[in-house]
């Protein structure tokens, strides 16, 4: 709510002006302020990278947080203009493309999994990654983003950090000095970890450019005093054989990025989504039903096995 | 990332193709079966559809915060809805487009209602949302609101007599005037109606409700897959935990922006 807080300064501007007839009015509302520091850079313009696929609170927890800081223009710059689409189906509509966009005060880059790898290669990106970054304040990364920051050449030994099972790449193909922590800094380049990390990241970047006051104020306007349902969410609190079972998965996903098994890739589907999961699997069907008249595929051979079980549970059996 | 959906499915196949090249490798179909038995957890209720209401000027993370911890469930679609298919314009200019409207939705599982501020409150003033609100709520396993959502969900009368919480603005006296009683607590379940505090605080709710349903160890891996383990730069975010004079001119801002369309119902 960003009209709030263009609100509160408006008020604390005329509380200000009450207490002290003395003080000459100036035109920034900010630098009257007796709550909120003076900012310590001056940030007008943050644009956070949009490409398909895309984890969506990597961009949009960022995105809402950011919103908070006054006199900043928040706005999306889509690798293409028009429909992106993030990794679960949601459509944004983007008006500016990475053509349009010549400098930006911070640039952010959240991750996704499959298509962010994959912008790891696209040079045209990274070629503008670091053309922007010739001329940010600070550039930064939530999640697997730091892939696409390290393919820019940007982490080189420097410190990041990103999801926690996406660090061996980050270390072993950019050569960033990997840190396990929520986020960290090395100069302009802010990176944080896995998706909902870069909630956390912003509200630092906020109190770094205003300070506690400031930050406060934009954190009870998100209400943001999280209580998890229990303590969790990282590597080292988080069960052992969790954790590795999960690791194998990610491992798993990562070997089908680079290897896609495409020998069913021709057969024409009556869904895009694999019913049990909810995959799209859309070239990458590892087998198929037939099932009322509809040719189901699925991404793997367990999935078929619970849909042979049990159909209904799956979709609607007329 | 992408949903944990897809990495838990992708490991099956791999597993699976793993399994057929060595054979009867024990460990192998230890590990597999294990993980077999965390992500083929059977929910306690059986949850297909997800809508999550949207309308122009609703509040961004209210409703893609959960949008995204839910899309973590398996199987389960979660999508949008609003009054009229195309583009909804969040509160800070994103544009969303929704591909179905609430005519073309008559039962879902699960229904969510973000907040916002004064759309908001026009919306709890919309006659043909509230019944849609209410038909639906015939059909679903559970109900439920994040922030001043409950202020839409108020006003369809089904939080009347229940606990409920909603943002900190005015939380009391705005539940008050539905026939529901606040609890300032980060989020609330009354039966099968579920309601958050402000903004950020419809994740928690999620994970919530992803843990009545699926059990503890999901819910860890989705955490996990979240890597949800917050750490905010203050102890604050709560009105409990900030200091008097930033809560009170925030309420005062509030006021002035949301007190001419909601006076009448506090009075009421």
């Amino acid at each position: 709510m960003k009209k709030i807080i263009l609100a509160l300064l408006f008020i604390v501007l005329i509380t200000a002006c009450k207490n002290s007839k003395l003080e000459k009015p100036t035109n920034d509302t900010t630098q009257t302020s007796p709550l909120f520091d003076k900012p310590k850079v001056d940030i007008k313009t943050i644009g956070i990278l949009l490409y398909d696929g895309y984890s969506t609170l990597d961009a949009l927890g960022p995105y809402s947080v950011f919103n908070e800081l006054m006199g900043t223009k928040v706005f999306f710059v889509g690798r293409q203009k028009g429909t992106i689409k993030d990794a679960k189906g949601m459509k944004i509509i983007v008006d500016s493309s990475i053509e349009e966009v010549k400098h930006l005060d911070i640039l952010l880059i959240p991750g996704g999994f499959a298509q962010t790898y994959q912008a790891t290669k696209d040079t045209a990106l990274l070629s503008w990654i670091r053309s922007i970054d010739n001329t940010s304040t600070y550039t930064t990364s939530v999640c697997t983003g730091a892939w696409i920051l390290g393919a820019a050449g940007l982490l080189k030994d420097k410190d990041a950090t990103t999801h926690w099972w996406g660090k061996k790449i980050l270390a072993d193909e950019y050569g960033a000095k990997v840190k396990n922590t929520r986020f960290t800094h090395s100069g302009k380049y802010w990176t944080s970890a896995g998706i909902s990390a870069g909630i956390d990241m912003s509200l630092a970047l906020i109190n770094e450019i205003r300070g506690e006051n400031y930050t406060k104020t934009a954190m009870l306007d998100l209400e943001y005093a999280p209580q998890p349902p229990f303590k969790g969410g990282s590597e080292d609190n988080t069960d052992n054989a969790l954790v590795s079972q999960m690791r194998r998965l990610y491992d798993a996903g990562m070997e089908m990025v680079l290897h896609p098994n495409t020998s069913l890739k021709d057969i024409k589907l009556s869904t895009e989504e694999d019913p049990v999961c909810g995959m799209k699997i859309t070239g990458n069907v590892a087998d198929t039903i037939l099932f009322n008249g509809k040719v189901f595929g699925f991404c793997s051979v367990s999935c078929k096995s619970s849909f042979k079980k049990s159909p209904a549970t799956f979709i609607s059996v007329k | 990332m992408k949903s944990i959906n897809t990495f838990l499915l992708l490991i099956i196949f791999t597993t699976t193709s793993l399994l057929a090249q060595t054979g009867n490798n024990d460990s192998l179909v230890k590990r597999h079966n294990e993980m077999m038995s965390i992500i083929m957890t059977q929910p306690k209720l059986p949850i297909k559809t997800i809508g999550i209401l949207v309308y122009d000027g609703f509040n961004t993370l209210d409703a893609v915060g959960p949008y995204h911890t839910l899309s973590e469930l398996m199987g389960v679609k979660v999508f949008f809805v609003a009054k009229q298919k195309g583009l909804v314009t969040n509160q800070t200019g994103l544009k969303i487009k929704v591909d179905t409207s609430i005519a073309e939705v008559k039962r879902l599982d699960i229904l969510l209602i973000p907040g916002g501020a004064k759309e908001t409150f026009n919306a709890s003033v919309d006659t043909s949302l509230l019944n849609w609100i209410k038909q639906i709520d015939k059909t679903t396993t559970y109900t439920t609101s994040v922030c001043t959502g409950a202020w839409i969900l108020g006003a369809t009368g089904l939080l009347k007599g229940k606990n409920a919480t909603t943002n900190w603005y005015r939380a009391a006296e705005m539940l008050k005037s539905y026939g529901a009683n606040f609890k300032q607590q980060r989020w609330v379940r009354d039966g099968k109606y579920w309601t958050s505090a402000g903004v950020s605080a419809g994740i928690d709710m999620s994970l919530a409700i992803i843990d009545d349903l699926m059990g503890k160890k999901y819910t860890e891996g989705v955490m996990l897959d979240l890597e949800y383990d917050p750490k905010p730069p203050y102890d604050a975010g709560s009105v409990k935990k900030t200091e008097p004079i930033v809560t009170d001119m925030m309420k005062e801002m509030y006021d002035m922006l949301m007190l001419p369309f909601i006076q009448k119902q506090i009075k009421q």
